[in-house]
């Protein structure tokens, strides 16, 4: 078995697997160090899940899963490699228990689509972030599928001959009945458990699904973050929440969206080089910052009031935070916020945006381009108080928005030279 | 077999919202969405059994998971109690689907 090489140049590359592919992302490279650069949804569903895997990760089995495709984007190190180990399992397949073997770096660029029903595992995870955008398919009668635990294991050494043979689920749920489905993860996940392996076993002849979970993942958040979920800022709106999420290892999560959309950005700067001092405010916008990758040091958030209206307008609070996977700090439209710190990091971006009972509002932005940068020195907040709009735009709206972005994204791709990367940045 | 930990996850308002769901769809997708509705009765009926809603690959398999698996798969039970006899109710526990 030979292993395939993808160049961190390749974005788009088909396997022996059909359906096992890379596609491109809808990235908007950062030019330069100061600059952010943005990870947007793919097309589809707009569900993003985030998977974190701590030191010494390892896989020890493969996974099938018969109602769900994956769409997997690595972040992490540049210089890592990662290995794929995938194999054909669907009982309808062509290339059933083809093996197919990938070396790749870790690329917000491209992601990797494995196809339900095709065995996957991978080494050289470690400290790697994966991004999960899932598209989930239903069926009646399907012995192998459980909808709780979407799971069917496979020994790494396991001979090609005993990997099983499944039957996948064939009905693409809507994508209104994606967002419900993620909508009832995040209400099951606001108590975090440990992911069980599940494993099919022999009893008295008839084949049955057992879980097998772990006792000793004892989750120590509740006391770790007691006192930073209590108190988190003087400015009203401003908090440090707990994320819906699952122990995938007894140090990994799998972090499910905060929010009824589901759709979240993913944001790669140095704070300190991106604000360089300067704070960043939102006037339609709230955002809430969740950190993925480790970080080794606080970073501080320095935020300023700036809401005309707020009973705390004026207030300035500095928050030193160990930012962690596990929770997220929201900071509401017309917080100027300014970030210190020196490690890159990987941020998942969830916004709400908001509008007027009269718009146009011409002494606001409009949606999407409503940051603006100012310098600390010269902040007035009676001269930059923002009238924030009340009135939250509904889920359908945030994915009308999420679903132009990915258009005029393939426009610009799709122009001569690949387009203006200036106007890659259109919401 | 070794019951679940129990949490208490409020499932009062899912069955209306999957129904809801599917008497706003388009034909099309109403099928799936039948299918979704029967996939999830079980976790309805019995919210105890819910853990994750979730579809990844196994945790790392270097403890007493590991083993358990291996020998899990390896093995015709007689009977439940079978399996129910190798756990280790420190650290593993097993249920049965």
């Amino acid at each position: 078995m030979s292993l395939i090489t993808i160049e961190d140049e390749t974005i788009e590359c088909k396997f022996a697997i059909p359906g096992l592919a890379f596609e491109a992302n809808v990235h908007f490279p950062a030019r330069s160090p100061l600059e952010m650069s943005k990870l947007a949804s793919s097309p589809g569903p707009l569900i993003s899940d985030y998977v974190t895997h701590e030191r010494g990760f390892a896989y020890g089995t493969y996974g099938i899963h018969v109602g769900q495709e994956d769409r997997l984007t690595f972040f992490g190190d540049v210089e890592g490699k990662i290995t794929g180990y995938f194999v054909d399992c669907r009982a309808d397949s062509p290339a059933r228990r083809t093996k197919v073997l990938i070396e790749f770096s870790p690329s917000l660029a491209r992601r990797l689509i494995v196809p339900q029903g095709v065995a996957h595992t991978f080494d050289g995870l470690e400290f790697v972030v994966t991004r999960d955008e899932p598209i989930w398919y239903m069926d009646e009668g399907n012995p192998d599928y459980n909808i709780d635990n979407d799971l069917v294991s496979v020994p790494r050494e396991a001979p090609l001959e005993d990997f099983p043979l499944v039957r996948v689920n064939q009905r693409r749920l809507s994508d209104e009945g994606h967002r419900l489905f993620s909508r009832f993860q995040q209400r099951v996940l606001n108590s975090p458990v440990g992911y069980s392996q599940r494993e099919k076993v022999t009893v008295a002849g008839e084949s049955r699904y057992i879980l097998l979970s772990h006792k000793t993942w004892t989750d120590r958040f509740e006391a770790e973050f007691a006192d930073l979920l209590a108190d988190s800022s003087p400015i009203q709106g401003v908090e440090v929440r707990k994320n819906a999420f699952a122990l995938t290892g007894p140090n990994s999560y799998t972090v499910v969206p905060s929010y009824s959309h589901c759709i979240s950005d993913v944001l790669s700067f140095v704070p300190n080089l991106h604000f360089r001092g300067q704070f960043k405010v939102h006037s339609r916008g709230e955002v809430s910052l969740c950190a993925l990758n480790p970080v080794h040091e606080d970073v501080v958030f320095d935020l300023l009031d700036l809401r005309e209206a707020s009973p705390t307008r004026g207030a300035r609070h500095r928050l030193s935070l160990r930012l962690d996977p596990r929770h997220s700090i929201r900071i509401p439209a017309g917080v100027a916020h300014c970030m210190d710190g020196r490690e890159r990091l990987f941020v998942r971006c969830e916004q709400r945006f908001f509008v007027g009972d009269h718009e146009p509002r011409l002494d606001l932005p409009k949606i999407g381009s409503d940051v603006r940068w100012l310098s600390a020195p010269n902040l007035d907040c009676a001269s930059e108080a923002i009238d924030v709009p009340e009135l939250e735009l509904p889920d359908s709206a945030m994915a009308l928005l999420a679903r132009l972005e990915i258009e005029n994204f393939s426009k610009t791709q799709n122009q001569p030279g690949g387009g203006n990367p200036a106007q890659w940045r259109s919401l | 077999m070794n019951a679940q930990p129990k949490r208490t996850i409020d499932v009062t308002s899912w069955a209306a919202e999957i129904t809801a769901l599917a008497t706003a769809a388009p034909a099309h997708e109403k099928e799936a969405i039948r299918c979704f509705q029967a996939a999830m009765r079980p976790y309805l009926e019995d919210p105890s059994r819910l853990r994750t809603l979730l579809g990844k690959i196994a945790a790392p398999g270097t403890d007493q998971v590991a083993r358990l698996a291996l020998i899990a798969r390896a093995r015709n039970f007689v009977s439940v109690e079978e399996i129910q006899n190798l756990v280790d109710n420190e650290s593993v526990q097993i249920s049965l689907e």
